[in-house]
């Protein structure tokens, strides 16, 4: 069975205030061009299908048709909602979608429902679980069962005894896990899992949102273990684990500098009927690419060095000692989409920890010499010294009585 | 400063009792406070606010804020636990408020109130009560005032951005509140305050100049008569110098006239003085001329009373011896009726006194013997004295061994007393003894006897058991012989059957004329018949175990019965005959037998002891008694003794003085008679002697008379002139004498000779001398007046130069101290001052956490920038803000920023706040953060961004609770506080926020 991977399109995402609209449209009409030309039997789209729970008119409508397209061709789509979305809103038609071909779940109670697909290739069926973002305080009610995994902590009782204590993503994980191989168990078919998290082991970068606020939350692989095809979403750069068993596609764009030297691409995986996966990457090579160029204001703005980025997002990071005038607008002139200006010097100190000047360890003394330094701009003659440091040690003591 | 529990009653929107853990959203760190508008979001923040400092953010009127939807008279009430410099505290406050009646209609006032609390892990402990005490308290506690608490750690809703729009000096206030920069205030207003009293001190010291410039202007003046308006001081000692040599040439030429009047004068007055000599002692001549006639009448009385005064000790003399005399003799009688008295009273006169005539003075051999004669009887008398001592004593020692008798006799009467009485109770003792002795002989047989009738009784009572036993046993083993037996017959039965079987079997097979196998006969006459019901071998031997088992049970039994049986003849033959009731009485017999013997037994050794003892007290008392007796006969003894002398010395006693008196009696008597003796014996001779003298006296004086001037003793005592009368005639007479001499004398003299007839002039030299004295008097006090000016003007000199040098020196340290003093306090070409410096560096590193933060929230762009140096001077300067933006690269007022870029400069520049006053000492820990709205100003970007920089401060264990109703924030942050309003008041759930 061939299947398309793909997830993490956040549509309705700006950059740096500049909306990525027509951008994601492009890079969704690549993915129905490939989605046409390569027999798919199956489309996963794995989770942060928009940017925000109220995603804006336009993104809402060019999912809408987008999603239409690809199942023009005959394969089956199926979705789920990430941390992004509203699980509720996005997955709302769902139970109604049965059997069009067409699902988008958001409900978790329903991640262990399969959704059967038949290959082209005649083979066996193969059966789809997707498990939407496991939002803690909803995914322990929906994932409550006479299924039990054990997530004593501490000598707490089991998962179904909890009553409102957090589970981490790990142990949400792993009980929707067991939910899933239960039904699976009476079927014995092959099995694909959708899901979206972050694996353990994996790597994230700056436009990733916390799945949890404050906690980095990762899913060890033994969670998914016994599924044939493991499709992640969440994590913006493509990566795969265990030979390709459990694989992130990225997104279709990039979303952040830091990704600027990613390769964004859907992945093809072929399963045999065995159930083992080999998986194909297409690159998708649409919108603006993103270029960070370094440099004093002026060669940025004369060099031919840095004409290549002239279409792109740019990020400038400027040598300059002192900070020009009006650097945006000028960089603008020649970088129509230059997003981002900082000075190297100014991320030097951010990178750097903090000395406050008013050092607590400083004697008060020292603190007046200073101030004459400052104010003066010349070392107090030893006259003037010999004054501060009587005022200076008269008034201390006056002080400590 | 940490928040742990909030509890509200009847306060705000809230009417009922309302809960709030932090701890609980301690874990998240990050946590929404939501409900709809006018559910009482922000009053939640209010309530922590009032708890703390007793006011409400906004102003709101204090008696309005309890609940008016409170149930009956519920009391509004905060109580706000939280932590602070790692101890916890409760303060719970009440407003003042209103309150329905008790009774009646209408409404009473309740007073407000508060009190702070320390609690432990051993419990709670007052810390503060009442308004104005817990206030004090939480301000020293929390360090901060309700404004700057405001400000710092409850970011109220609409006054977020305040920190970065104030004006400078509202920075300045709240910095100087958070960082301690009064040190450097004081040094600049101390540095005042030196440049200020230097200034004074310069002051003074040119007024000193001047004062000396003057004095020199007085004196020049005084001494020239001459005006000068500003001298020179070395002019005028010139000046005066000259002025002074001047008076000194005067003074001189003076001096001179003076010496010659004084010459003259004294010519004069020497002539003078001779002349009046000569005239005074004329006149005295005249005078004792004239007094010469009664100066010799004088002469004559004198010599007369010479001669008088030379017999007046022969004559006066005889009458002083008759008086003595008869002095004397008045005391011979004194003692002669003393004495008369004494020989009248007195017990024994011995017989020469006796026998002298007292009524005149006898003679004195006669009282010298009477007196010997008294003195050995004084002696005889001390002797007797001793026997009578004697013989008391002896008496008392009879008196003594008298008592001693009794008291022995009593004794041994006592002691034969008691040995009888010891005695019949021993006898008793004795008895008793034997009888205690004969039980505990008995003691063992009675015991054996009891065991013996206990052994019996016990042997009754099984005897019953035992034969009830057999006789069970006796059955079962009848039963059991004939189960046997049933069973055997029934074995056998089946045997025999089965060997007919296998006769049968046999049989069948028997052909005649075969060898039987069994039996080996060629014949068979009887065969064995195949039965229907043949058993089997295993039957058989079924049968045959059954009763073997039956059999064994019969062994079983039989023995058990013969084990009975045995058992039945033993307790027979233990038994005897008695039955139960009879054996228990005789147990119960034999044992009181027992316990009798026993006690007397036991008895038997203290009895023997009182016999012991009874025995010894008897021999003690034998012997006392023995020896009071002795005692007594040896008392008896000694009385008659002691008695038989006692009375032998007092009848020699009686013998010498009788017995109606006492030897001290007879001693004293007699010792006063010999005083008396004694005396008269001294009168007499006394007398003796003074009669011759007299005679003697008598002789002189006639004699005396005889060569005198005068005639008869009348005369002569009449010529007699006291003492000191006849000195003074004496003297005067030769005083007269004198002066006649002298007188005569001086006439004489050779410098009385050549005299002028007139009296000299002495007045006119004299006032001739005084007024050249006068003249000379004011010239030297016209120079010593110049003399002095001149030596103060070169004093003034010199203290002038030493002023103008030290005055010089001051004004230049003065210069150094004001140019230092100003630098401080910022007064010099628009520079700031040293407080405000300090101030600008805390607020410098506030920028500088707050940039890290900005930095990140704002993509690189804005970073905030203090002014250091006062742009336009005045007290705004050196605190002010401006924002740098990294796209123009210019310096723009906070004021230009949109309303989402102000709330993120304002949000990390709380932030940086926040880190600077922890880095700085953390002597204020701010640990809770509340931000009240403001995020709705944001884009999406920007607010993740917020929230990114929001949820990094968790990390060092912050909590930051969040109002908005942005729905970001709601997708975002599950945790929190969600508040619902409804007709009756509001109330609040903590726990998991739903997404919306």
């Amino acid at each position: 069975m061939r299947i398309l991977h793909t997830s993490d399109w956040h549509l309705g995402r700006t950059f740096n205030g500049a909306s990525l609209h027509d951008e994601q449209a492009a890079a969704l009409d690549r993915i129905v061009e490939i989605n046409s030309a390569s027999q798919i039997d199956l489309v996963i789209i794995a989770g942060d299908l928009y940017d925000r729970g109220y995603p804006p008119t336009e993104a809402v409508q060019l999912f809408d048709s987008t999603v239409a397209r690809l199942r023009s061709t005959g394969a089956t789509v199926v979705a789920i909602s990430g941390n992004h979305d509203s699980g509720a809103r996005v997955g709302v038609y769902d139970k109604m979608l049965a059997g069009t071909g067409v699902s988008i779940r958001g409900d978790i109670s329903r991640s262990n429902e399969a959704i059967l697909v038949e290959p082209r290739d005649q083979t066996a069926p193969v059966a789809i679980y997707p498990i939407p973002f496991l939002e803690p305080s909803a995914a322990l009610n929906a994932l409550r069962s006479d299924v039990d995994v054990d997530c004593a902590q501490d000598g707490e009782p089991s998962c179904n005894a909890v009553v409102r204590r957090r589970l981490s993503q790990d142990q949400l994980a792993k009980l929707a896990a067991e939910r899933i191989r239960a039904d699976l168990a009476t079927r014995g078919l092959r099995s694909v899992v959708i899901a979206h998290t972050f694996m353990d082991g994996g790597s994230a970068c700056e436009s990733e949102r916390e799945l949890t606020v404050g906690n980095v939350e990762k899913v060890g692989t033994d969670a998914f273990a016994g599924f044939d095809y493991v499709a992640l979403g969440h994590l913006h750069g493509r990566q795969v684990f265990e030979g390709g068993r459990i694989a992130y596609s990225g997104t279709p764009l990039p979303y952040s500098f830091s990704e600027e030297s990613h390769v964004k691409s859907v992945s093809i995986a072929e399963m045999s009927s065995d159930g083992s996966v080999k998986t194909d990457l297409i690159d998708l090579n649409v919108g603006r690419k993103l270029h960070t160029i370094v440099g004093t204001l002026d060669d940025l703005l004369r060099s031919s060095e840095f004409a290549y980025a002239e279409q792109g997002r740019v990020r400038a990071v400027l040598l300059d000692k002192h900070m020009p005038l009006q650097a945006m607008t000028q960089l603008q002139k020649r970088f129509p989409h230059a997003v981002s200006l900082q000075r190297e010097k100014d991320k030097a100190v951010q990178e750097r920890e903090f000395v406050p000047t008013a050092d607590p360890s400083r004697s008060p003394q020292e603190f007046v010499f200073d101030f004459w330094r400052d104010q003066v701009g010349l070392e107090p003659d030893s006259r003037e010294s010999a004054l501060l440091v009587e005022a200076v040690a008269e008034n201390q003591r006056l002080t400590a009585q | 400063m940490k928040p742990h529990v909030l509890k509200i009653e009847a306060f705000g929107p809230y009417a009922g009792n309302e809960e709030i853990n932090f701890d609980q959203l301690a874990d998240d760190g990050l946590f929404l406070i939501c409900g709809e508008t006018g559910a009482g979001k922000t009053f939640l923040l209010d309530a922590i606010a009032f708890a703390l400092y007793g006011k409400v953010p906004g102003g709101r009127d204090e008696k309005s804020l309890r609940s008016d939807h409170a149930v009956g008279r519920a009391v509004p009430q905060v109580s706000f636990e939280f932590s602070l410099h790692e101890h916890r505290y409760r303060i719970e406050r009440t407003p003042t408020h209103v309150l329905p009646k008790l009774k009646g209609t209408g409404t009473t006032s309740g007073a407000s109130g508060a009190s702070l609390t320390r609690l432990t892990d051993a419990g709670e402990s007052h810390v503060a009560a009442g308004i104005t005490e817990v206030n004090k308290a939480i301000e020293g506690l929390i360090g901060l005032t309700e404004k700057q608490f405001l400000q710092v750690i409850l970011l109220p809703q609409g006054s977020f951005a305040h920190v970065l729009r104030a004006n400078s000096k509202d920075r300045e206030a709240l910095l100087g509140s958070l960082f301690d920069t009064v040190l450097y205030e004081r040094i600049s207003t101390w540095l005042q305050d030196r440049s200020r009293s230097t200034e004074a001190e310069i002051g003074e010291a040119r007024r000193a100049v001047e004062n000396h410039l003057d004095e020199v202007a007085r004196l020049w003046a005084q001494v020239s008569n001459e005006p000068t308006e500003t001298p020179d001081i070395n002019v005028v000692i010139d000046g005066v110098a000259e002025i002074a040599s001047q008076a000194t040439a005067a003074v001189d030429a003076t001096k001179a006239i003076v010496n010659d009047l004084q010459e003259t004068k004294d010519a004069i007055f020497a002539i003078a003085e001779r002349w009046q000599r000569h005239a005074d002692a004329t006149r005295q001549l005249a005078d004792l001329e004239s007094q010469a006639a009664s100066v010799e009448t004088q002469r004559e009385v004198a010599d007369r009373a010479k001669h008088a005064a030379q017999i007046a000790a022969a004559i006066a003399a005889p009458r002083e011896h008759e008086d003595a005399l008869t002095d004397h003799n008045s005391l011979i009688d004194a003692q002669l009726l003393v004495a008369r008295d004494a020989v009248a009273t007195a017990s024994i006169v011995p017989s020469d006194l006796a026998g002298l005539d007292l009524s005149g003075l006898p003679a004195q051999a006669d009282l010298v013997a009477a007196n010997t004669q008294l003195a050995i009887f004084l002696e005889r008398l001390e002797s007797l004295a001793e026997d009578a001592a004697k013989a008391d004593s002896a008496e008392a020692r009879v008196r003594e061994q008298q008592e001693i008798e009794s008291n022995e006799r009593a004794a041994a009467t006592e002691s034969a007393q008691r040995s009888e009485d010891a005695g019949v109770e021993r006898v008793e003792a004795t008895r008793d003894l034997a009888i205690a002795r004969s039980a505990q002989d008995r003691l063992n047989g009675l015991e054996a006897d009891l065991t013996v009738a206990t052994e019996r009784y016990k042997a009754v009572a099984q005897l019953e058991s035992t034969l009830i036993s057999h006789a069970d046993a006796q059955r079962t083993s009848t039963e059991a012989k004939q189960a046997a037996l049933e069973s055997k017959e029934k074995w056998l039965q089946l045997q025999e059957k089965y060997l007919d079987g296998i006769a049968a079997a046999l049989a069948s097979d028997l052909v005649s004329d075969a060898a039987c196998p069994v039996c080996g006969s060629t014949e068979h006459p009887s065969l064995a018949v195949q039965r229907a019901d043949a058993p089997t071998k295993q039957d058989v031997e079924v049968s045959q175990s059954a009763y073997e088992r039956l059999e064994s049970k019969v062994q079983d039994a039989v023995s058990a019965l013969g084990y009975l049986d045995t058992s039945v003849a033993a307790l027979r033959a233990q038994a005897g005959a008695s039955d139960l009731e009879t054996a228990h009485a005789a147990v119960a017999k034999a044992q009181e037998a027992f316990d009798t013997a026993s006690a007397l037994a036991a008895q038997a050794e203290s009895l023997a002891e009182r016999v012991f003892d009874l025995d010894t007290e008897i021999a003690t008392c034998e012997d006392v008694r023995e020896s009071s007796q002795a005692n007594a006969r040896i008392a008896a003894q000694n009385i008659k003794h002691s008695t038989a002398e006692a009375i032998a010395l007092r009848a020699s006693i009686a013998e010498h003085i009788g017995t109606d008196t006492s030897i001290e009696l007879v001693e004293a008597s007699a010792r006063v008679l010999v005083e008396i003796t004694s005396s008269l014996v001294g009168f007499a001779t006394t007398k003796a002697v003074l009669e011759s003298a007299r005679d003697a006296t008598i002789k002189a004086r006639d004699n005396a008379l005889e060569m005198s001037i005068f005639a008869d003793i009348a005369e002569a005592v009449a010529a007699r002139v006291e003492v000191d009368a006849l000195q003074e005639l004496q003297r005067a007479i030769e005083h007269h004498d004198g002066e006649v001499m002298k007188v005569t004398g001086v006439l004489q003299a050779a410098d009385l000779s050549d005299l002028p007839p007139d009296q000299p002039n002495t007045a006119g030299a004299t006032s001739d001398v005084e007024v050249a004295n006068e003249l000379l008097e004011s010239a030297i006090k016209h120079q010593q007046t110049v003399l002095d000016s001149r030596n103060r003007l070169i004093e003034i000199s010199e203290e002038l130069q030493k002023s103008e040098g030290a005055l010089s020196e001051m004004i230049e340290a003065a210069t150094l101290l004001k140019g230092v003093a100003d630098r401080c306090a910022g007064k010099l070409e628009g520079k700031i001052s040293l407080q405000r410096w300090a101030l600008a560096a805390y607020l410098t590193d506030i920028c500088g956490y707050a940039n890290r933060r900005l930095y990140t929230m704002s993509d690189g762009r804005y970073s905030l920038q203090v002014d250091r140096n006062a742009a336009s001077g005045g007290a705004g300067s050196g605190l002010a803000l401006h924002v740098l933006d990294g796209y123009t690269g210019i310096l723009r007022d906070v004021s230009t920023l949109s309303g989402g870029e102000t709330f993120q400069a304002s949000l990390a520049l709380a932030l940086g706040v926040a880190d600077a006053v922890q880095a700085h000492n953390g002597g204020v820990r701010l640990d809770a953060l509340f931000i009240d709205e403001g995020f709705g100003t944001l884009d999406a970007e920007s607010l993740q961004r917020a929230i990114d920089e929001l949820d990094n401060l968790r990390d060092g264990g912050r909590m930051i609770g969040i109002i908005s109703h942005v729905s970001e924030l709601r997708e975002r942050i599950r945790a929190g506080i969600e508040i619902s309003k409804s007709d009756t008041g509001s109330t609040i759930r903590v726990g998991e926020i739903a997404a919306t």
